[in-house]
């Protein structure tokens, strides 16, 4: 390893050299090396290795001091000034350790927000002309989809798709993945390209087409190494043999983001490959059945309206009853877009994204404002050595340029550091989800080019800027009495105390952000959420990768439950289509004698639900019964609704009993007399979501739920009698396991743990702001104590003169307490002020919290009078012990 | 044999110290780095680049020349020794002259104390 590096140290010095000399060079930094002990000894010789091979490039005799102006070719001077640029990392290690750091934290933390930002917002999907291409809000059936796609003329390509579940099987081992059933013209509608083999066309989407699948970049990574004989190899999905046509690039995120799409399957091959809801034998012969999603390319010309004109007439040729101008029913063409980010979060994604982007702003603003100061700091530091090389006749340009390449020296060190710092970003950031259930992981994006070289940009220049100020000084400067040594008033102190006011009061914002996201996830946990948070088990079985029907599914289940309930530590056992806070199904009901004001009253959120879940989890009956083993397919179709509901619907209070219908505008009077629900039962509001009311709600027995909804997905709750959460977590899927030992299970976790996922935005809220607050308080730290330390050290010879005269140590306090004060009392309220004027965007993330109130400008007042106090310390002590004598003395 | 002429003065530091590390024994070059270090306390530290550079030079033009002395048994056998010529002596004499007038003529305008 270390000959590794001599060796490549080596390539830093000229060829001629390397020549004559390489031996001998090998060896100077190798024994060199072997002298410096410890992390400062190797950083030491590491400068000054990169400094001397800057040196050997001057032709002659490289000069290791002062650098006077002469004669020379431009670029001999420019390695010059590279040269003691470079120099400053080791005669200046803990400045530039600090101002690198702080470019790398600032230009790292940006570039990671920014990218992300640019993979969720500014380009959530790589399809080119995304603009002209639109979706129709709701689900189609597969017949009348081929009915658009032959009849339309506003579409230059229409294309149908859903979600669908695999497991590849390759090398035994089955990997679960996700995906999209398309049709032939879905490549070639979202613009997919095949990064090796060929891309889904018509050819496949044909009924007795040998099956074909095109698999991602990362499923390619991930399982198959790369490996390039992949493509036209055979592959398991789904336990059906399928030829692996070709892979799609990193960069193709399907459809939409919430719905990630790891395998392409084409329709028509659908039916061999799926089990549950897509492997019923009418998907493609039913008109009543909808289950894909519908989009199309807008002919050049054709207006969005139009088209949706167009659709809406294509579809009622088919279903008579289709009443356009009804809104439950009108198709709309929603931009793909704005489907792709969730269609009802897509408006929270926006403000959380520029939430989080304005944060990371703040927190470069604050680097580079850090970094400024450092600047200041060496500048003065500096003054001497400028009026050396003045007094040795360097122009004012010459030092310009040298002071220049330093600042560039630290900003390029601090771009590279920054990429590394976006990189760690990146993989912390991963395991997050976006608002919109968008998990971030997969996106798959990487370092943005642009942010970066924009972030990169933005820190030279200030560094750039801030470094050659003192220029400005030098020329007025009196040389002599800088070279003296003698220290006068500096002009630039004012400068200083605005960049840290600056310093406090980003801290200030920053704090405010960490302190209400933190206490919003402290109330994602404590939350009545009319349910059960602390106790139940939550089990997700992944019965389609056995692709077992509805029948064996149901059959499982039954046998769990009478499991369940012989086992002496289980209270409570019941299986339910949904977790509670995740994923929504809602269905539009008839209700006779209830008229809605506006259309979404007569939606209510559905759960299928097995017996004994309404225990499990604890939701209380407030009046009738809950489901039993009684309720099956055959008997009286029944309902268990909330409160909410049932004050809707029946506001005089005799719901149990009532009776309604779920919404099928296309049902002939037989059907809806068939599909009639008898309410059995009423229990407790629960709330959907952290940030949600309570939702109205309807439980159907899973054994009568036939809808277009894959609730082969259904998940196992239970409730232990006095066993700890995790460990009921641990004894449910052996209880699966015993029942169906082949039962794949994808998760096993407590509702603790679920609660957690559902606060993900919020957690990810908290973290990033205090990860930057965090930075920031160190940072004004920093800031706040070299500018009193600067001062206290300006003036020492007026406090020791105070001090002879009489000043108590109280005015000396006052003194330099003053000159901390200014800063912090400033900052701070400049900071609140700023908080309390952005903090709106962050109300909606709170969990209905306040974003601002008395207690949180406390607190935040609290952490900046702890900062002040911290970096006031060392100054006021080096003020106190002035000697007074001794100040006069040198007099 | 050459003479030392305005082109080569005022010699660099690092020059100057390489000669002066040469003028009582013949070294190899890693000990003229470390002779330099000690000598002047630290304050000039001559890298390997700065050190080769400038002895491929001095050798190209007549001031050092490769010693035949070889290393003594346990050090590295791949170590050249160099050996100050009659010039190079001669070169650092007009350098350190060069040095000493011109601390005369600071010493003339009071920039520094005169010799006690």
């Amino acid at each position: 390893m270390r000959r590794l590096i001599k060796r490549a140290f080596l390539l830093a010095y000229p060829r001629h050299l390397r020549h004559a000399y390489g031996d001998d060079i090998l060896l100077a930094i190798g024994e060199d090396l072997k002298r410096r002990r410890g992390p400062r000894g190797r950083l030491g010789w590491f400068g000054r290795t990169i400094a001397d091979a800057a040196a050997s490039w001057r032709p002659r005799q490289p000069r290791p001091q002062i650098p006077l102006p002469e004669p020379g070719g431009p670029m001999s001077s420019l390695g010059s000034d590279l040269r003691s640029a470079l120099r400053l990392f080791t005669h200046a290690p803990a400045f530039a350790a600090g101002a690198v750091l702080t470019l790398s934290l600032g230009i790292g933390a940006t570039t990671a927000i920014f990218s992300l930002a640019d993979a969720s917002l500014l380009h959530p999907l790589s399809v080119p002309g995304a603009d002209r291409i639109v979706v129709n809000n709701f689900t189609w059936s597969y017949l009348d989809f081929r009915d658009l796609a032959r009849q339309t003329t506003s579409f230059d390509d229409t294309a149908a798709w859903t979600g669908f579940g695999g497991a590849l099987e390759y090398r035994g081992t089955t990997h679960p993945l996700q995906g999209a059933v398309c049709s032939g013209s879905y490549t070639r509608l979202l613009g997919v390209t095949a990064l090796a083999g060929r891309v889904l066309d018509e050819r496949d989407d044909q009924a007795g087409a040998p099956l074909a699948i095109m698999i991602s970049e990362g499923v390619w990574n991930r399982i198959f190494g790369r490996d390039p004989s992949v493509v036209g190899s055979t592959v398991q999905i789904n336990r059906r043999p399928a030829t692996v046509v070709g892979i799609t690039p990193a960069s193709f995120r399907g459809a939409s983001l919430t719905l990630k799409t790891e395998v392409l399957v084409p329709l028509a091959v659908l039916p061999e490959v799926s089990a549950g809801f897509l492997a019923r034998p009418d998907i493609f012969t039913s008109r009543t059945t909808t289950w894909l999603q519908v989009g199309g390319r807008l002919k050049a010309g054709t207006q969005v309206e139009s088209a949706e004109t167009e659709t809406n007439a294509i579809y009622k040729q088919s279903h008579p009853k289709h009443d356009v101008n009804n809104p439950r029913d009108r198709y709309v063409l929603v931009p793909l877009l704005t489907r792709a980010t969730g269609l009802d979060r897509s408006t929270d994604l926006r403000t959380f994204i520029l939430i989080l982007g304005g944060a990371t702003l703040v927190t470069m603003l604050l680097a580079c404002a850090t970094v400024a100061n450092l600047l200041l700091v060496r500048a003065d530091r500096r003054e001497r050595e400028l009026a050396v090389r003045a007094a040795l006749g360097a122009g004012r340009w010459r030092m310009a340029r040298l002071m220049m390449t330093e600042s560039v020296c630290l900003g390029v060190a601090g771009a590279l550091g920054g990429v590394l710092v976006a990189r760690g970003a990146l993989s912390l950031l991963a395991s997050f989800t976006l608002p919109g259930d968008i998990r971030v992981a997969d996106l798959e994006f990487a370092v943005n080019r642009l942010v970066l070289f924009v972030s990169v940009g933005l820190g030279i220049a200030t560094s750039a800027l801030f470094g050659v100020a003192p220029l400005w000084r030098v020329s007025r400067m009196d040389v002599t009495s800088a070279l003296r040594g003698s220290q006068g008033h500096s002009p630039r102190q004012p400068l200083r105390t605005t960049l840290v006011t600056m310093q406090v009061a980003l801290c200030v914002m920053l704090l405010g952000g960490g302190f209400a996201f933190g206490r919003a996830v402290q109330r994602a946990f404590a939350l009545d959420l009319g349910f059960d948070t602390q106790h139940p088990a939550i089990v997700t079985p992944r019965w389609s990768l056995l692709r077992y029907s509805r029948a064996q599914i149901l059959d499982v289940q039954t046998r769990t439950l009478a499991a369940a309930a012989a086992a002496p530590w289980v209270e409570a056992a019941g299986f339910a289509g949904l977790r509670p806070l995740s994923g929504r199904l809602t269905m539009d009901f008839d209700v006779p004698g209830f008229t809605p004001e506006k259309i979404e009253d007569s939606d209510a959120d559905v759960t299928p639900v097995s017996s004994g879940y309404l225990e499990a989890v604890r939701i209380p009956l407030r009046a009738g019964r809950t489901f039993t083993t009684a309720d099956t397919e055959t008997s009286p179709h029944v309902a268990v609704i909330s409160e909410a509901l049932a004050r809707r619907f029946w506001p005089n209070g005799n719901a149990v009993g009532a009776r309604f219908y779920p919404h099928d505008a296309a049902a002939t009077p037989e059907q809806k007399a068939g599909s009639v629900l008898t309410v059995v039962g009423v229990v407790g509001d629960i709330r959907r979501g952290l940030e949600r009311d309570a939702d109205p709600m309807v439980y159907l027995p899973n054994v009568q739920f036939k809808s277009a909804f894959d609730f082969a997905d259904a998940h196992l709750f239970v409730r232990a009698k006095t066993l700890p959460s995790e460990a009921a977590a641990k004894e449910a899927v052996a209880l699966l396991k015993q029942v169906d030992p082949r039962l794949p299970i994808a998760a096993a976790m407590t509702m603790q743990e679920h609660i957690g996922d559902a606060a993900m935005v919020h957690r990810l809220g908290f973290t990033l702001f205090a990860l930057f607050a965090g930075l920031a308080v160190v940072l004004t730290a920093i800031g706040v104590y070299a500018v009193v330390a600067f001062a206290v050290a300006r003036r020492t010879r007026e406090i020791g003169i105070r001090m002879a005269l009489g000043a108590r140590a109280s005015t000396v306090l006052g003194l330099v307490l003053r000159q901390g004060a200014g800063p912090v009392v400033g900052g701070l309220v400049l900071g609140l002020a700023g908080y309390w004027l952005s903090s709106g965007a962050l109300r909606r993330f709170l969990l209905s919290l306040p974003a601002f109130d008395g207690r949180l400008a406390a607190a935040i007042t609290m952490m900046i009078g702890l900062i002040a106090a911290v970096a006031l310390v060392l100054p006021l002590r080096r003020a106190l012990r002035v000697d007074p004598m001794r100040t006069l003395r040198s007099e | 044999m050459k003479a030392p002429t305005d082109s080569v003065l005022p010699l660099s530091p690092a020059v100057f110290h390489i000669l002066l590390a040469l003028a009582d024994d013949d070294r190899h070059g890693y000990a003229i780095m470390r002779d330099v270090e000690e000598r002047t306390g630290g304050v000039i530290r001559i890298g390997p680049g700065m050190l080769y550079g400038s002895i491929k030079w001095l050798v190209a033009d007549g001031y050092l020349e490769e010693s035949p002395r070889r290393p003594r048994t346990g050090d590295d056998e791949r170590r050249r020794y160099y050996h100050l010529t009659a010039s190079g002596r001669d070169l650092l004499k007009a350098e350190a002259a060069r040095l000493e007038a011109a601390v005369g003529l600071a010493r003339a305008r009071r920039i520094l104390p005169r010799k006690a």
